[in-house]
């Protein structure tokens, strides 16, 4: 499964993080540094593990508390409507 | 947690209007912006991806190329709302086509209070205007300006507002420098408010009304997202003569030189959100908050504060600036 961030959103990038802007509902979502660094990546050429990996090698942190905190954030991005699956 | 520009623009087209009997926070003066200003406007809050705006006057109504306007920003795209007195609803088909979000009309009492404030035959058209939207299926808000004059009549207001399929009713502030409501009055009017929120009534306090979480309103707070005032915060005002303002209350030229309000057309927006001594202040909340603990929280409204005292010390509609 690779996630994709949805190509109408906006991203607007700040010192805590991110803001997602919907367009569409007109609502925006706060990210934090972490949500940015994973929301980045899912630009449609990393499947789940990839990013879990990328993101596990970039902070030294075990991968298996990684993977559950990209799962975490993927589904509620998922649940938002912010992102697709290709 | 502080943000790099607003994501929320109060744009005045225009103060032009139709001369109400409220003093309010943007006088008609007969200043407007031109076409070729509120386009570049948009252009600039969009590169600093402000993603609301509310167009405000003024009447918003009677500027010329008010839908295009609107169809300019909605193909951005922004979202966008207007604040309008029911002046005009000759483009009311016009700003459908044009996909605005959003419209507020003001209705503030009962027929006779309603055009002792806003003129002869206002009340009518303003009911007009509100069937016009709600029928053109355009988000329909009506605002409400309370005063000591027509707080008796929050209940009736209620009652008119809620024969029209409106999606919300805005109980808003009056920041006026002698003719305000008083603690105890704030405290009655937001425990009649939430008294009519529990009836199914969709009546809302603004956020000017900071200290809600000290009133039976709080029950309706969602703790997690109140942010009390947002001038500074979130939001920010650019007035039809470019400076930019912390909130709409300080929309009259003479407020906004007042502050040394910086013009936009002189400086980009990011820098002066984040330079601007007056608007760090602002955002800090006012002194006399600083060792509340609810600061945080709420801060005081900054507009009530300056307006009444001169200076951004204490909110005296605050509960607890009794003590």
């Amino acid at each position: 499964m690779i996630p994709k961030q949805r190509e109408d959103v906006i991203c607007r990038e700040e010192d805590f993080g991110a803001i997602i802007f919907d367009p569409g509902a007109g609502r925006m979502h706060k990210l934090n540094k972490d949500g940015f660094l994973i929301w980045s990546m899912c630009d449609g050429t990393m499947d789940v593990s990839t990013i879990a990996e990328t993101l596990s090698q970039k902070e030294g942190e075990e991968l298996e508390d990684v993977r559950e905190q990209v799962d975490a954030f993927l589904k509620d991005m998922d649940e938002r409507k912010l992102i697709g699956w290709l | 947690m502080m943000f790099s520009s607003p994501t929320y623009v109060y744009l005045q087209v225009s103060r032009k209007c139709a001369a109400c009997a409220l003093e309010c926070y943007a006088p008609p003066d007969g200043a407007s912006l031109s076409q070729k200003e509120a386009f570049s406007l948009v252009d600039l809050l969009w590169e600093a991806k402000v993603f609301t705006v509310l167009i405000d006057g003024g009447e918003p109504l009677l500027w010329e190329g008010i839908a295009e306007l609107v169809e300019y920003m909605r193909r951005k795209p922004m979202v966008v709302g207007l604040v309008s007195g029911a002046e005009d609803i000759s483009q009311a088909e016009a700003l459908r086509n044009a996909n605005l979000n959003m419209i507020q009309f003001p209705i503030e009492g009962p027929e006779e209070y309603h055009d002792s404030i806003r003129g002869e035959g206002s009340f009518q058209r303003t009911l007009e205007a509100m069937k016009t939207f709600c029928d053109l299926d355009i988000d329909t808000h009506v605002g409400t300006v309370v005063t000591p004059q027509n707080l008796s009549y929050l209940e009736a207001t209620s009652d008119i507002v809620s024969q029209f399929s409106v999606n919300a009713h805005r109980i808003l502030r009056y920041i006026h420098p002698t003719d305000y409501l008083g603690p105890d009055q704030c405290m009655d009017l937001l425990s009649r408010v939430y008294d009519l929120k529990k009836k199914g009534r969709n009546i809302i306090p603004n956020n000017c009304y900071t200290f809600l979480h000290l009133t039976p309103y709080k029950e309706r707070i969602n703790k997690n997202a109140f942010q009390g005032c947002v001038g500074g915060k979130t939001s920010a005002m650019i007035t039809c003569d470019g400076y930019v303002v912390p909130c709409p209350h300080f929309a009259s030229k003479p407020l906004a030189e007042s502050i040394d309000a910086p013009v936009i057309w002189d400086s980009d927006l990011k820098t002066i959100w984040k330079e601007w001594d007056f608007l760090n202040a602002f955002r800090k909340g006012l002194e006399g908050c600083q060792s509340c603990s609810y600061c945080s929280l709420c801060g005081g409204c900054r507009a009530a504060a300056y307006r009444i005292t001169q200076s951004l010390d204490l909110d005296p509609g605050c509960p607890l600036s009794k003590k």
